[in-house]
């Protein structure tokens, strides 16, 4: 008999396999694909979202809908393309969109004052750092922070980001520049 | 053109690297919403109970089952599984896979019809010996063949 070395075991399954297993009816399958999206996607939302007490809401429903509709889908784009497209819309949905909101200069300085040599990764500051960072987000257009997440923290390409936002890749690489600047420019004083 | 920016690419993999604790704290919910989730489906009879009552179970729950099954089993991927009903009786099975390379497909397309019928056998009433269901045919159909493991 042709036995299965690894007993069918998932973790290690590349996310086409994935797709083509859920698709086909594998429950299993699709607890793998929520074991591994499930963070992502929830910081994705987190940021994305004005209300905390939403995030859980919308990526739940997100995961349902992906599990109805996943018979249906051929893979045109990725598995993770896919699933950031339906929570896109899901967060859209709520109307409860983190909007831009600009905040004093002061509250994204390092507390102990400039000091070039300090590293804001470091232990020491890296709790500071990541507020000034979260805080910097915040200041960010809705678009230009979905682009600048998806690209940089996902490691998304400029196509994928542009079929999740329906915009062109161009208009996507505009967003991306113009939050790169932003970014800079709020956080020169932790560089 | 975006110039890279070191600071701002350690940023993100720092924001890449934080815990999500608010995950943690749902993934479960999650993950029995999602099992709770209405799907349209079919009923199939399968058995009938002590007091006479039919038995049925749905086409999405027998197709998960009998995929967790071969994905278990053996050395391949379902990528189709098909039923042909009669009403709510099952008259055949058809299942596609993608092999491996070095698999002697014969002999997996056999066991994969056999370890089909004792699956149905479980759960239908009805079979004969020769392990026609009620049902009939069992066709297995090796779509794709690949390197080493389909699940990559």
């Amino acid at each position: 008999m042709v036995r299965a070395p690894t007993g069918g075991d998932l973790r290690d399954a590349n996310d086409e396999a994935l797709r083509v297993s859920a698709a086909v009816g594998d429950r299993e399958a699709f607890d793998a694909i929520v074991t591994r999206y499930g963070p992502v996607l929830y910081r994705y939302a987190r940021r994305m979202l004005a209300y905390e007490a939403d995030v859980p809401d919308v990526v739940q429903d997100t995961f349902v809908a992906a599990w109805q509709q996943i018979g249906g889908f051929r893979g045109s784009s990725s598995l993770r393309t896919w699933l950031f497209a339906i929570c896109y819309r899901k967060i859209a949905d709520t109307h409860r969109l983190k909007r831009a909101r600009p905040v004093e200069d002061w509250v994204l300085e390092p507390l102990a004052g400039p000091d070039t040599s300090a590293d804001p990764f470091t232990a020491a500051s890296n709790a500071a750092f990541l507020d000034a960072l979260e805080l910097a987000l915040t200041e960010l257009p809705v678009r230009q922070r979905a682009v600048w997440m998806m690209r940089e923290i996902e490691a998304m390409t400029f196509p994928e980001i542009g079929e999740v936002l329906q915009l062109s890749a161009d208009a996507v690489r505009g967003h991306h520049v113009r939050a790169t600047k932003t970014l800079r420019v709020l956080l020169r004083r932790w560089q | 053109m975006t110039e890279p920016d070191p600071f701002l690419h350690r940023a993100a993999s720092y924001l890449r690297s934080v815990p999500e604790p608010g995950w943690d704290a749902i993934s479960d919910k999650v993950r029995a919403a999602v099992h709770s989730a209405a799907r349209v489906g079919w009923p199939i009879q399968a058995s009938r109970d002590a007091t006479g009552g039919m038995v049925y179970i749905s086409d999405h729950a027998l197709r998960s089952l009998l995929a967790r099954e071969l994905r278990r089993k053996f050395v391949c991927q379902p990528t189709r599984i098909a039923f042909t009903l009669e009403g709510v009786v099952l008259r055949a099975v058809d299942i596609d896979v993608t092999g491996s390379y070095g698999t002697q497909l014969r002999e997996l397309g056999d066991d994969i019809r056999q370890m089909v019928i004792e699956a149905i056998r479980l759960i239908f009433d009805g079979l004969d010996d020769a392990g026609s269901t009620p049902a009939g045919p069992i066709d297995v159909t090796i779509t794709d063949v690949v390197d080493g493991d389909p699940l990559g």
